[in-house]
């Protein structure tokens, strides 16, 4: 005979079973909505043209730049002035960099190799949704725009926090803060005004310094290791720990005399330079922060050559100096 | 701290403060603000307990079935009335209110009886241990959704009805957070992992400062390209747009102004 009881518990096994699919299915919605809005940003970031002024703030450090930007034919073209203090201006034209230092007293040219953001990051939700608490803040006006709030938690102390302000038609980044592990605010990115959706003119893009200026073609890099191919051979580096989501990213343009390599989470990127000192002391030894951006650098020995390991990146200190202790010999 | 201000900051975990109440916040002493904290980090505390009860969902429905058997039953709408009160009550109060109120809250579901011979007290019976398995599930699932307010960020929990916890909201914390910057507060992190990173962070500065220490001209250039090099992989690492560029033309300014000092 089944008791009152046994009817009860399965009834009320089928109201569980309901209701944590109910409950499943509600935290997924919210979840994918604030996913899909996040991937449409990551789509978007280049692929926009704009012009607009936006605040900068690195620590202790707040500008104002004015950018412009191109998308066209799938390739950027990009100007950034500085608005306050000394000016200076970068100018990007597709994997190219140009940056003209304030005074114009050096342009600095630059070949990155990257010229297709984000092609990689394709596979990086998933992983980010391992490393990053996301979650909806409601909206908010930037630039005169409503933005969604969009609050990505790091689930543990080897990155940094975010907050983002996306534009929900095109999925814009409006602005956003970087938060370290205490919560403290290290980076801030706003816009005060914003043109979407214009038509950007080359005259737009050409540099506002002009005049006799002293142009690097060779890079400090190129220039400290230039004899390196009657020295020695440069062997190849192992970074044996990097924090649980970063990946190697494929890229840039491979150089035989210094080691250089990319990780990324999706969200933070940070940068590994291993380079022979040929001359003089090379880099020296420790650490500074600025803003979200941590620079460390040690040296190794390795055939009585000595190695500068440096790392760069939007890691915190704890990360910076775990990657560089694990910088080994390959094999 | 005076009675008035502990409203304030409560409110501002409930993010119902409004810029005068702000303002007036801003004058206490991060002393008493550090005390009130405390208070906050305790009923956070007594909070994660609660979490602890409402996740065993099989163990808790079990006891409930087993306890219908035998104990009378009472309205339905008590149990609603002893959630909410648990909630508003819980925001100021510290550890022993809030276990309090959630062991009524508890109660209130399990000290039920069933009249077997009763269809119609059957039916709220079950409809009682139905919302119970369901509020059960809702807050497993959040949990589950929000792994960071298991993780003791004691100021982020506020109480909402029927003991469910959640997230204060962004606009507070920022506000909370601003407010409190100065103080020695992990909000996210187990205890290792702080040690970890405040072990890291203490042998970080007691290193040379590697922007001070590039004194050579070629020292600046090569930190210079590092931080160029790096801002042309970031275009590719992260979405951020322009702001690689943003960090290296800050950068290069403040270059230069700690290399003319």
């Amino acid at each position: 005979m089944v008791t009152v009881v046994q009817r009860w518990l399965c009834m009320l096994g089928l109201l569980l079973i309901t209701s944590a699919s109910m409950a499943t299915e509600l935290v997924a919605s919210v979840s994918d909505n604030s996913w899909a809005l996040f991937q449409k940003m990551v789509a978007n970031t280049s692929k926009h043209s704009f012009r607009g002024v936006f605040l900068f703030s690195n620590g202790a450090a707040l500008s104002a730049m004015k950018v412009v930007h191109r998308w066209q034919d799938g390739v950027v073209r990009e100007r950034l002035l500085q608005l306050d203090g000394e000016m200076g201006e970068i100018l990007r034209d597709g994997s190219k960099i140009i940056c003209i230092l304030p005074n114009a007293n050096a342009i600095n040219v630059y070949e990155s190799g990257f010229s297709s953001p984000f092609a990689q990051l394709s596979g990086m939700p998933e992983t980010l949704a391992e490393n990053y608490h996301l979650s909806t803040a409601g909206e908010d006006r930037v630039a005169g725009i409503v933005a969604q709030k969009l609050y990505l938690r790091a689930v543990d102390a080897y990155r940094h926090s975010y907050q983002l302000w996306i534009n929900k038609a095109d999925g814009f980044l409006l602005k956003y803060l970087l938060l370290d592990d205490s919560g403290a605010e290290i980076e801030r990115f706003q816009y005060t005004q914003l043109e979407l959706g214009v038509v950007i003119s080359d005259e737009e893009l050409n540099p506002t310094v002009v005049g006799t200026t002293k142009v690097h073609e060779n890079t400090a890099l190129e220039r400290a290791t230039a004899t390196i191919d009657r020295v020695m051979t440069v062997p190849e580096w192992l970074v044996g720990w990097v924090p649980p989501g970063f990946a190697l990213m494929q890229g840039g343009l491979p150089d035989k005399k210094y080691d250089s390599q990319v990780f990324s989470d999706g969200l933070a990127s940070f940068s590994v330079f291993v380079v022979p000192v040929l001359t003089g002391e090379g880099m020296p030894e420790g650490g500074t922060m600025m803003g979200a951006t941590t620079a460390y650098s040690r040296k190794v020995v390795h055939a009585n050559h000595q190695y500068d390991v440096t790392i760069v990146g939007e890691i915190p200190p704890l990360s910076a100096m775990k990657i560089a202790a694990s910088v080994t010999l390959k094999n | 701290m005076e009675n008035q201000h502990k409203e304030t900051l409560s409110a501002l975990v409930d993010n119902e403060i409004d810029d005068l109440e702000w303002r007036r916040l801003r004058g206490v002493s991060s002393d008493e603000i550090c005390a009130q904290w405390r208070s906050y980090n305790q009923l956070s505390e007594s909070i994660r307990g609660v979490r602890t009860v409402s996740v065993d969902v099989s163990a808790s429905v079990s006891a409930a079935i087993a306890q219908l058997d035998n104990d009378g039953i009472n309205p339905p709408g008590e149990a609603v009335a002893d959630a909410q009160g648990f909630t508003r009550k819980n925001r100021l109060t510290p550890e022993s209110d809030a276990r309090r109120g959630l062991a009524s809250a508890k109660t209130s579901t399990v000290d039920r009886s069933l009249n077997s011979d009763s269809s119609k007290s059957a039916w709220v019976t079950l409809a009682v241990a139905a919302s119970f398995a369901f509020v059960s599930v809702m807050l497993f699932q959040l949990l589950q959704a929000n792994p960071a307010s298991d993780a003791g960020q004691s100021f982020a929990v506020v109480d909402q009805p029927s003991g469910t916890g959640s997230l204060l909201s962004v606009d507070a914390e920022e506000k909370l957070l601003s407010l409190l910057k100065k103080m020695p507060v992990n909000i996210a992190r187990s205890d290792a992992e702080t040690t970890e990173s405040q072990k890291a962070m203490d042998e970080f500065t007691q290193r040379p400062d590697l922007l001070a220490k590039s004194s050579s001209v070629s020292q600046r250039d090569q930190l210079n390209e590092y931080l160029l090099r790096h801002a042309g992989a970031g275009f590719l690492g992260t979405p951020q747009g322009v702001a690689p560029y943003a960090r290296l033309a800050s950068f290069s300014t403040n270059n230069r102004a700690v290399m003319s000092e």
